[in-house]
């Protein structure tokens, strides 16, 4: 649905977006992170067609970029959640989703319905005369997110769309997101809220300028790290750390009062076995299972090592 | 080129200026200002100061002993020949009836012919005078030979060897003029009147600095461009869009201000002197051509400003120095180095359709999605 080849973008010496290569399937959740200045809104910006790349290429729903007549009908199937709302604040929900509706060619007789429809479902019907103005951050944003979709667009660019937002609005955003995927619309999405993206995103990219990693939440982990287990005991016993080594598929053992962390392959078959190594050597035990890393630990690590 | 997408950002924009009191003042303002009080302040004194009768020539007429005088109503040419030689008072003339040496105060005379009469306090259309003295009064699409004009007002007429005296106002192109004399007080409301026929174009460069700025540097600051810039609206419908919702209403108000100044201007006329002058030319090429030229310009000018500003009252201070052109067209007029007459006005039209051209032209080159988003301030 969306592909980027070397794509590059630069502001007279500064390079924004360097060699951007992505791949986006169809009804996919995909999350661009990065810290401030990656270029993640320039990409944004680029694959909307409202900046033109300085050299690469990019698909849009099959359409290639850099004309503005490919410009228009891409525009046409996308719909943009920048990162401020941008509402025109002297009109009310309903004049702002009108007008959207009309510059994007819904039919006439479909605009009051289609408005309906999404405010209903963002739960704001009933303040569809209401100055935009008066309205909460959170309101606002549920109105931007109508907005981006009242023409029923097939990609949708959401640009940290709960960013600013408290924790009730932000899970009302999430979870219209999810509404959106189960649509099997296919969903862009910038964000600096690394367990936002863990739970939202089939595969996010993390962006310094260049593309630092790409994958699933678990790719990116696994990529870095081996998987973890921690074993807990209900007291502090000796524990024979070499034994525990010596487990097939073990790499390391890491004993810390009650607490012992292995580093291992394939840990449900292993994790069961040094359990009873344990249960043997009359340990007893509250807790065993995977750690698993955030994606937050793998975002850090990448970030880090790219500086 | 769609233009729906295009109206549908006039109807947006309509909607917003709706609920913005300071756009709405600026639309209501110029109409009271330009066309209410303008004329008031300075028509009305004006009129006091004019001269209406010269005393010593009227009773040179009205004292004459030798005129029997006649205080009955004549509206039927079989009185012609009756009234020949008659002073006559408070009488309609009608029905292509022929005067010879009568003196005539307060009359209206349509389609009739004096000769070596003395008329004063009248109007006449559709006449002939041949040997007159015309004093203090209105004449219309006639025709005057060997006629001395005082303090009259003289309107599309033809004639030859025709004096005029006391500050009469004379607008008629074919009009042999062989000696003119007299107080300038009429001269000068004259003057005047074109002046601020063409002063009300200031409505329209007024206007746009203050919505325009609104337009362009508020979406700005309210961060709402990139939504709209995201629509598959081009780069032109989008332009367009903002150019019209400017220049739609205030085209309006231009032309409600051009049409309140008329009637009131005429009403202040008719009452003071006898005769409504508008709309004359100055007026009517004001409003259809130069109001809305003037118009264009204010508005792309303003949004080359708007695009160079992040704030919308040091945009509208800039942009005001639109006004400058106006002002100066404006002083040339007053000064007398530039004439209000059809020529040096079509001269003024085709500057401005010039420079329109050339600015929208500038204008239509930075309007692009990537300068709105990457240069503009």
């Amino acid at each position: 649905m969306i592909e980027t080849s070397e794509l590059t973008r630069k502001f007279n010496s500064i390079t924004a977006v360097e060699n951007l290569t992505l791949s986006i399937r169809e009804g996919e959740v995909f999350g661009l992170l990065g810290p401030n200045g990656a270029g993640k809104t320039t990409t944004v910006r680029i694959l909307c067609c409202l900046i033109a790349p300085t050299s690469g290429s990019a698909f849009v729903d099959g359409i290639e970029i850099g004309t503005p007549e490919a410009g228009g009908e891409i525009r046409s199937r996308i719909g943009l959640l920048p990162e401020n709302p941008g509402l025109y604040e002297n009109l009310t929900p309903r004049q702002n989703l009108k007008f959207f509706a009309e510059i994007n060619g819904v039919p006439a007789s479909r605009i009051e319905s289609r408005i309906k429809e999404l405010l209903v479902m963002l739960d704001i019907w009933s303040e569809k005369d209401r100055q935009v103005a008066t309205f909460s951050k959170g309101m606002k944003q549920k109105i931007a997110i109508a907005r981006a979709l009242v023409h029923d667009p097939k990609i949708l660019f959401l640009d940290e769309p709960t960013s600013g937002l408290d924790p009730a609005a932000a899970k009302v955003v999430r979870d219209f997101i999810d509404e959106l995927s189960r649509e099997r619309r296919t969903v862009f999405i910038n964000t600096h809220n690394l367990p936002e993206a863990e739970r939202l995103c089939d595969r996010v990219g993390i962006l310094k300028t260049k593309l630092v990693a790409s994958g699933s939440p678990d790719e990116l982990s696994s990529h870095l790290w081996r998987r973890r287990c921690m074993v807990r005991l209900e007291s502090e016993t000796s524990v024979d750390e070499k034994a525990l080594l010596a487990v097939e598929g073990a790499y390391s053992v890491k004993v810390e009062g009650r607490e012992i962390v292995m580093e291992l392959d394939d840990p449900e078959r292993r994790l069961p076995q040094i359990v009873s190594m344990l249960v043997g050597s009359g340990a007893r035990i509250s807790y065993a299972g995977e750690v698993k890393r955030s994606l937050e630990d793998a975002y850090l690590e990448y970030v880090g090592a790219s500086v | 080129m769609k233009w729906y997408r295009s109206w549908a950002i006039v109807k947006k924009e309509l909607w917003e200026f709706r609920r913005q009191k300071y756009i709405l003042y600026s639309l209501l303002l110029p109409p009271i200002i330009f066309s209410v009080l303008l004329p008031s302040i300075y028509f009305i004194p004006l009129m006091s100061q004019v001269s209406h009768v010269d005393p010593s020539v009227v009773d040179q007429y009205e004292s004459d002993p030798g005129l029997p005088t006649t205080n009955i109503t004549v509206t039927k040419s079989e009185f012609e020949s009756f009234l020949d030689n008659h002073s006559v008072n408070g009488v309609g003339f009608l029905d292509h009836a022929l005067f010879d040496n009568v003196t005539a105060v307060g009359v209206r005379a349509d389609d009739c012919i004096f000769e070596s009469s003395y008329v004063r306090d009248y109007q006449a259309n559709w006449s002939v005078l041949r040997d007159c003295t015309l004093m203090t009064g209105v004449i219309k699409n006639s025709l005057l030979i060997n006629v001395t004009v005082r303090s009259s007002v003289v309107i599309n007429c033809t004639g030859l060897n025709v004096s005029i005296w006391d500050s009469s106002i004379i607008r008629s192109e074919d009009l042999e003029v062989v000696s003119q004399n007299g107080g300038s007080m009429l001269d000068i409301i004259s003057l005047l009147l074109d002046v601020y026929s063409f002063m009300i174009v200031l409505a329209p460069v007024i206007t746009p600095t203050v919505i325009a700025s609104y337009t362009f540097v508020g979406e700005k600051n309210n961060k709402s461009l990139e939504p709209l810039l995201a629509t598959p609206a081009s780069d032109s419908e989008i332009l367009w869009g903002k150019i019209l919702a400017i220049l739609i209403p205030t085209i309006l108000v231009t032309i409600l201000s051009f049409v309140i100044f008329a009637i009131y201007t005429n009403i202040i006329f008719l009452q003071n002197l006898g005769y409504a002058p508008l709309p004359n030319d100055t007026w009517l090429f004001s409003m259809l051509i130069l109001g809305p030229l003037i118009c264009f310009l204010s508005i792309t000018a303003n949004i080359i400003v708007s695009s160079r500003m992040s704030d919308v009252r040091a945009s509208q201070q800039v942009g005001s120095l639109v006004v400058l052109p106006v002002i100066l067209i404006f002083i040339g007029g007053v000064s007398g180095a530039v004439s209000f007459g059809v020529p040096s006005m079509l001269l003024i039209g085709a500057i401005l359709l010039a420079i329109d051209a050339g600015v929208f032209l500038l204008v239509k080159k930075s309007f692009q999605r990537e300068n709105i988003l990457v240069k503009w301030k």
